[in-house]
This record gives C-alpha cells, structure tokens and sequence, in this order.
C-alpha cells in the first residue's frame, strides 16, 4: 500500500468532533437557556412551586381558618386578596392550594408516564398474545372522552387523594404505552438489539439497556409537555366536585366555591383563576421550549 | 372505499362491546349499595332486598353483565336510569341535539377563526402578527375552558346582562356564552396547528418548487400550500369535536343546560349506574364514528391514503394517530 | 420561440457578476456565495461541481430568486436578457420563472405536489405563462410534454405517488421544459435516484435540452455527469468559483489542489488499485470560513501566503481560469508524483 503523503488529515477538525460528542448536554442547556420564553417559564413555574412548598412560611393565615365575621373582606393589608364567604384568606388558600394543585398535576404525569412505559415496553418487546391484549385496551380507551374515564375511575377509587391522581394518569398511560411500543418496534429490529440479543442479554436488561434510552426522548417530551393539561384537568376534577374536597384549598375547588358568589365578589374567583392558568402556561412554555431544545430539527 | 367503511364499521362492535365491559365492570366495583342510594338510609332491610331484586343487582356480576349485553346488542336498549325512571336512549337522544350544538359550532366557529389567524401567522413567520397570534393562542390554550366560561358569565352575563348566566330559556343566545367557552380553546389550538402544518409545506420543495414555476407568493401560498397545509386540520376538528363532547360535561353544568353533559355529572353524582354505561357506550360510539368519519375525509381529500384503503384494508389507525391530543377534553 | 432556435448557439444568455449570498441564522452569518462569477451562453451546459453544503443549489435559487425572503440576502449581478433580475420587479420576475429560466429540484418524490394528478400539475404552469391557451389546450400540450418525457398518456390522470422516482424525475423534468425555457437549472436531478435509473433520466434531459437548443446549468458533485452533459465546468469551494473552463481544460489538466482532490476521489478502473484519496478533513462552516483562501485549512500545497488576504484568479489559457496562490508548484508537485 502507497502511503498517502499528500493529505494529511487536519487536526483541528477531529478535535472539534470530539468536542462535539462531550458537550450534547451542554448543548442542550445552551438551547434551552437561550429560548427566552422557556426560560421565563421555567422560572415563573419554580417560582409557583416555591411558593408551594413553602406556602406555610408565606401564608399569614391558616388555609381552614374560619373567620365569619369578616366574611368578603375587600383587598387590604390584612387580606392581601380578600377573603371569601367564610372569611378565610383567599391569598393563603391560593398559595396553599399549589401544593395540591402541583403535587395532582405532576404526580399523576410521573405515574402515568411510569406506567406507560412499563406497558409500552411489555407490549413492545414480547407481541404477540401480551401486546394485541394492551393494544385492545388502547382501543378502549381511546373510544371514551378523557375526563368521562377520569371521573368514572376517580368515583371507583372512592375521591381519596391517591385514587384521584390515579385516575387522572390512567388516560395517560396508553398514550405514551402506544408511543414506546412503536419505537420499540423499530428499534428491536435495529442490529445493535439484534447484537445484544445474540450475546445472550436478558429481555429486561435489553428493553432498560439498549430500547429505552433510544426511545425515552419523545416521552419525556411528551410527559413535559402533559404537565400543564394534567394540572388543568386535576382542577376540573375538583371544580366538579371530584378529586380534592373542599375545604381543602385546591384551585379548582376554590373556584367551584367561588361560583355561588361570584356576581357580588369576583375577587374571590380571580385569584385561583389566574394561578391555574399561570401555571398551565409556564409549563407549556417551559415544555414547548424543552422540546426544542432536546429536538431542534422540530424548531421552526 | 366502502369496503373499507364497512370493515372499520365491523370493526367496531367488538370495540364498543369491550367498552361496556369495562365500563360496566368498573362501575359494578364502585363503592356503595345501589338499593341504598335510591332509597336512602332511611329504608328498612325489607324495602332494600325488594329494591335489590326489582334493580337486578342481587344477581352475581357476570348473570348482571349478560343482561346488560344482551340487551344493548340485542334490543339495543340502553337500559332505565335508576334515577329518574326513564329510558336512557330517549333521555340522551333528547339532550343530544343540544350538545351537538355547542360542539358542532364551537369546532366550526373556531376553525373559522383559527385557520385564517394560523394561515396569517405562518405567511409573515417571525414577523409582528405572527408573534401577536402565537402570543394570544399560547395564553388561551392554557386558560382552562371552564375559567373562561366563568369570566364570559361575569362580564356579559351578570355585569352587562347580555347573555343568560344559564339555562337554555332564551334561545340560541342561551349557547352563545357556552360556545364561546370551548371556542377560544378550539381556535387557539387550531391557529398554531394551522400555522406550523402551513409552515411543514411552504418549506416543502413542492412549494419553492412552484415558486419557481412562475407562480405569485400568493397563490403559491393560498392555492398550493394552503389546500395540503388544511389537511391536517381535519384530524385536529374531529379531535376537538369528541373533546368537547367531554368537555360539555362541566360547560352544561356550570351553564346548566339540560345537555348529555350534564345529565352524565348528574348521573355520576347520584350513582345512576345505568345512566352512566349508557351515556358512556353512546359516547364511545359516537366517538368511534367521528374518527371514522375523519379517516374517510381525509382518504377523500389526500390521495395517497386513499390508495393505502384501497390496497389493504389493515390501516385503521392511520388518521388518528394524536387521535386525543389536539383537543381540549379535560 | 422562434428566434431563439435561430439564435447563435455560444450567444450569451446569462451573465452571473459578483455573486454574493448570505444567510443570517440567529446570530451566525452564513455566507453562503461569496463573489462568484460565470456566464452561460445559449445551448451550453455549465456544471457547478463541489462537494454538499458549497452553496450549489443557493446560486441556482439566487437566479430565480426563490431564496427564503426572511434572513438572506443577495448581491451582485445576474444579467439576463439585458436586466439585472437581482433589480427588476417580483411581477416581472415571475415572468421569468418556469417560463425563460426553470429548474429541476433533487427529489422528486418531494418536489411534485402529493395531492395534485401530474397532468394538473404542468397544465397549470402551462396555463400560467401562456394564458391565451384554453384550459384544453394546455392539457393537450402537457400531454405532448409528458409523452416527450416517457409518461404514457393512460397515466397522465395518475397521483405521484403512483409513479416509481424515476418516473417522477421525468415528470419534474417534463414540468421544467414545458414552457420551453431558455435556460434549466438542474440541481442534482439524478441524485435521489438508483444508478441504473440515474443515466436513462440524465440521457432523456439532455437530448431533449439539445434539440431544443436550451441551456443548462447542471449542479452536481458527481464528476461522471460533469463528463456526459456539460461543456464546461466550474468547481466551487467555500462559495468561490476556485477554477473554471471547459470540459476539456479541466478534465485534461485540473490546476486547483481541490479539483485535483475531487479528480482523486473518484475510482479509476485502470489504475493499479491505489486506494481513493479522500481529501481530508470536512467542508468549512459557511458560518466560519476561513480567511485568505478557504481551502487553505484543507489544502497539502498551502503556504503561509494562502492564509490571508484575497487569491489571485490566474489565466491559464482559453477559458481556464483558477485561483491558487501555487498553480506552478502545484503542477510540479503533481507531474513528479506522476
């Protein structure tokens, strides 16, 4: 073989793909912190759940603390946002009223989400009999309007705290249950999998090794941006009367007994009105931004 | 084509049969006693056990659910509510046509008004009206439909008097404020799918490659990408028409319009067992023919899917892949 | 029509000056083309040859203007038919586009509209530069235009996901020539396309664009098609034209270290089965180009002279022209290795 003397391969480019492979995670929190707008997100959605964890620091009255007499107190130093039809602080029952509101919607996003990708790598990587059985109840599901089969699981459970985050992952699972068994699907076909089959790995040790890593972008893609529509669909819950029970001070809760009275004390009902949707669009916005970052062929 | 619609339709009935055993199956493990929630606690053991009998829920679960099945397929009766004592087939088809209406003008309103803001915010990207419509539709799909119903009842119902706060007794201004509710979330979701599927085409090289044929920027942008930037948005209307339909459920109560939505919050709230399976197999049916519908719109308007029906029957699932993620159903 | 058939072939149809392109993507400038210079002359095939990411396609879509409007921007001179179409008007430009100056795009299976029969397709660009045909007869001459192509009339009516790639790339071809341009811009038409495919498409395009006496600018980085279709060539680097001439002058006697590269990429059958020689490292960012010449960082003849400042272009007989700081050790390198 002739030695090749007149091309000499540059140094400076080799070291800059090296550069490149060490830093994709640097990449990212470049991306992400240069989108203002998720930026912004990410830091009013923090920010609500300081204030939620510690509401008990901030708040200057107990979230249950009756106080008839002073009943639709107007805005003052005392009650910064009034108080409502029994008197009790409407801004200590909002901030309180994150940690259930917060705990609902991510909870039941990590549950369903956790849920979905054990059900989506069973149906994935075996087929057969276990996956036409998922993808049966994934035809179930799909046939009932979301918060039709909340509520009906939510009633099953008996309206405890735990049975509404369960019911309220339950929608979610199959979602992303149906996503993780398609990129399985794909990816089981690839020959790294094939490889790792041959030299005798275990099923789990391949979906947790080889699938999952592959395919967990899109999910948590999907999971952030879930956030905001399971804090919104937690607070529809309580609005109806489900999930969290008055007198707790869940947001939605809060609005459905502002209802009554709200054509002679709006001020009541505007408080949890804007910390839901405050909320929703910071993690939508941070979730938007997220997705971006972590997938910028998507950017526009 | 009608093979197809009659295989999808086929397809079906086992699909609604395994849903009102879930259905079913999950509200026979619900807490409570049935005979007790009629009669309340006040009844004695005798009026209970005869209530039982006469209800049929002192049968053990599969001779109930083989009741049940036998006669939604086979009279195609959707049973008696415990409740009100009435039939639960003419009780929905009563109260269908008005929730048909809030959601069947909400979606349309809504696309009226999203398509043309989407078409506008995709044809100056990065521009001022792009920004104002991304702005606006971001802040409203994350309001939640109900607080807009709550502000639109203080503003024009309570405050100017406009509207009814509720109740369907003037008319068609009694669904104004209803379908405005669902519509602000509708057109926002509308206008940014709109925008982005408007946007997927004008980069596509079919566009700059009509551009390059000597067509103006306007007709390349209304006559050859707009027609293929809308087809997407079928799928988007027939998501958010079977959202609403749940979404009606909290919008007729806070409203109080006698609508399906409303008698099934009712119906949850009291344990009418019946009422509710029979609301649910109607809406899941319901649900299964506005997808199908959706498939076979989109098969009419994008040939390339029509040739995959008519070569094999297997794609099913093709149109509704984000089947429940466009709409707004919580 | 008429005169044109009659026009002296070597006429000069396009005069490219000074051709500057820029991107602005975020906060990077992307440049893109930076002064390019060539002409085409009636009935003549020009190549622009490099390696993916030089800029090929942008000076192609500078011609026609269809660069994306939002963050690029455009300089120098493209004159045709005595105007400068960087200046005139978008009215008059539209004029221009399909009807005297059309392209073919790379991927057919993305460059027809989906929803749209084929024949609807040409008949609408038919329509749109000769509005006085009926909706007919425009047909009818999309027809003709299509069997010219290889299309069959039984499947004018047919969707194009109907048809194989090859057969799509007939009908983009059938699209570009159907108004019967002076000029065709062909970016990589074949690329996308299986190899045995690849010459009967490239055979079709330019017999067709011989009897009609059109001129072509053909972008390609594969040298084969350089030597079957065109009659000159010019090798683009870093968005400069670093060496120009005909067919022959380059094929005979490649003078830029970078053309001598590319030459030395390709397999030779004949030769005594010498591995290809790559020419190391990557293409520049467009964003980050280096100073002086933009080949420097790659080139194995590079001298502390080619770093900076600005390249003489050198005059090396007929139309040849290239520009290296070394032509003469360059050559003298080559012919001792020889």
């Amino acid at each position: 073989m002739k030695k090749n003397k007149d091309f000499v391969p540059s140094k400076k480019n080799i070291s800059d793909e090296e550069i490149k492979k060490q830093s994709q995670f640097k990449e990212f929190i470049k991306r992400l912190a240069g989108n203002k707008l998720a930026l912004f997100g990410g830091i009013v959605f923090l920010i609500l759940c300081l204030i939620a964890i510690f509401a008990d620091k901030i708040a200057m009255y107990d979230y249950l603390e009756v106080d008839i007499a002073n009943k639709y107190a107007p805005i003052s130093r005392e009650h910064l946002l009034g108080t409502d039809q029994y008197g009790r602080d409407i801004f200590s029952r909002v901030i309180y009223g994150g940690r259930w509101s917060l705990t609902l919607g991510l909870a039941s996003t990590v549950l369903s989400t956790f849920l979905g990708i054990i059900v989506g790598s069973i149906a994935g990587y075996f087929g057969g009999v276990v996956d036409n059985v998922i993808m049966r109840i994934i035809d179930i599901v799909q046939c009932l309007p979301g918060i039709l089969l909340t509520i009906c699981i939510a009633t099953v459970m008996g309206n405890t705290f735990g049975g509404t985050i369960f019911a309220m992952s339950f929608g979610g699972i199959w979602g992303t249950a149906r996503m993780l068994r398609g990129q399985i699907l794909t990816v089981r076909k690839q020959e790294y999998v094939e490889a790792a089959r041959a030299t005798n790995n275990s099923s789990p040790r391949i979906i947790l090794k080889y699938v999952l890593p592959n395919s967990i972008q899109p999910i948590i893609i999907n999971a952030c941006m879930g956030v905001g529509g399971a804090i919104m669909g937690a607070s529809s819950l309580s609005f109806l009367g489900l999930g969290v029970q008055p007198p707790l001070p869940e947001w939605g809760a809060m609005l459905n007994d502002a209802r009554s009275v709200m054509r002679y004390y709006p001020n009541v009902m505007i408080a949890p009105l804007i910390f839901i949707s405050l909320t929703v669009l910071a993690v939508s916005l941070f979730g938007d931004g997220l997705r971006d970052a972590l997938d910028p062929r998507q950017i526009d | 084509m009608a093979r197809y619609i009659i295989r999808r339709l086929i397809i079906t009935i086992p699909i609604i049969l395994m849903v009102t055993v879930f259905v079913f199956t999950l509200l026979y493990f619900t807490p409570g006693d049935p005979a007790t929630i009629i009669l309340g606690d006040t009844a004695t053991t005798e009026e209970l056990a005869s209530m039982r009998e006469y209800l049929g829920v002192d049968q053990p679960y599969i001779v109930q659910l083989g009741q049940y099945l036998k006669k939604l397929f086979i009279d195609f009766d959707l049973g008696e509510s415990w409740i009100y004592r009435t039939n639960v087939s003419t009780e929905l088809a009563n109260r269908m046509p008005r929730t048909a209406a809030i959601c069947i003008y909400s979606v349309l309103i809504g696309a009226l008004i999203g398509i043309p803001l989407g078409v506008i915010a995709a044809v100056n990207q990065n521009r001022l009206a792009d920004k104002i419509v991304l702005a606006v539709s971001s802040i409203m799909t994350c309001i939640p439909n109900y607080c807009i119903a709550l502000v639109l009842i203080l503003v024009f119902a309570l405050n100017l008097g406009w509207f009814p706060a509720y109740g369907i007794d003037q008319g068609i201004k009694s669904y104004i404020l209803p379908c405005i509710s669902i519509m602000i979330g509708s057109f926002s979701g509308t206008a940014r799918q709109m925008r982005s599927s408007m946007l997927e085409v004008i980069r596509s090289d079919y566009v700059v490659a009509a551009r390059a044929q000597g067509f103006s920027r306007n007709a390349v942008n209304y006559l050859h990408a707009l027609p293929n930037a809308l087809i997407p948005i079928i799928t988007l209307m027939g998501a958010q028409f079977a959202g609403g339909l749940g979404g009606t459920m909290i919008l007729e109560t806070i409203f109080s319009i006698p609508g399906v939505g409303l008698y099934i919050s009712g119906a949850i709230t009291k344990r009418d067992r019946p009422a509710i399976i029979g609301s649910t197999v109607f809406l899941a049916i319901l649900f299964c023919l506005i997808m199908l519908g959706v498939d076979i719109v989109y098969a009419l308007v994008d040939p390339r899917i029509k040739a995959q029906y008519a070569s094999a029957g297997r794609h099913r699932r093709h149109g509704h892949k984000n089947g429940r993620k466009g709409g707004k159903g919580e | 029509m008429a005169d044109r058939r009659t026009a002296k072939k070597g006429e000069e149809l396009v005069h490219v000056e000074d051709l500057y392109v820029e991107y602005s993507a975020g906060k990077k400038i992307v440049h893109a083309i930076n002064g390019v210079t060539f002409d085409i002359r009636r009935g003549e095939a020009l190549a622009l040859v490099g390696e993916s990411g030089c800029g090929k396609s942008t000076i192609a879509k500078a011609i026609l203007r269809i660069l994306p409007d939002y963050g690029s921007r455009t300089g120098g001179c493209i004159e045709f038919e005595g105007k400068n179409l960087l200046e005139i008007p978008e009215k008059e430009m539209e004029k221009v586009r399909g009807d005297k100056i059309s392209m073919v795009f790379q991927d057919p299976m993305t460059a027809l509209n989906p929803v749209k029969k084929i024949l609807t397709q040409i008949s609408s660009v038919i329509k749109l530069h000769h509005p006085e045909l009926s909706k007919k007869e425009a047909e009818e001459q999309a027809i003709k235009m299509l069997e010219r192509v290889g299309i069959t009339p039984d499947r004018v009516r047919d969707y194009p996901h109907q048809f194989s790639g090859g057969q799509q790339q007939r009908v983009v071809v059938a699209i570009g020539l159907s108004c019967d341009p002076d000029l065709l811009l062909a970016d990589e038409p074949t690329t996308a396309l299986d190899v045995t495919i690849q010459a009967q498409v490239l055979d079709m395009m330019t017999e067709l664009i011989r009897e009609t006496n059109t001129a072509m600018l053909m972008i390609t980085h594969n040298l084969g098609i350089v030597a079957e279709t065109c009659d000159y060539v010019a090798v683009l680097y870093g968005g400069e034209i670093v060496e120009y001439g005909s067919k022959r002058e380059i094929f005979k006697n490649p003078s830029h270290p970078y053309t001598i590269g590319l030459f030395g990429a390709l397999p030779d059958l004949h030769g005594d089965g010498d591995r290809l020689k790559p020419i190391a490292g990557v293409m520049p960012e467009p964003s980050d180009l280096p100073s002086g010449c933009k080949f420097h960082t790659r080139c194995p003849y590079a001298t502390k002279e080619c770093e900076n400042g600005p390249v003489p272009v050198v005059e090396l007989g007929g139309t040849h022209r290239c520009q290296c700081h070394n032509i003469e050790a360059v050559a003298k390198a080559i012919q001792k290795e020889a």
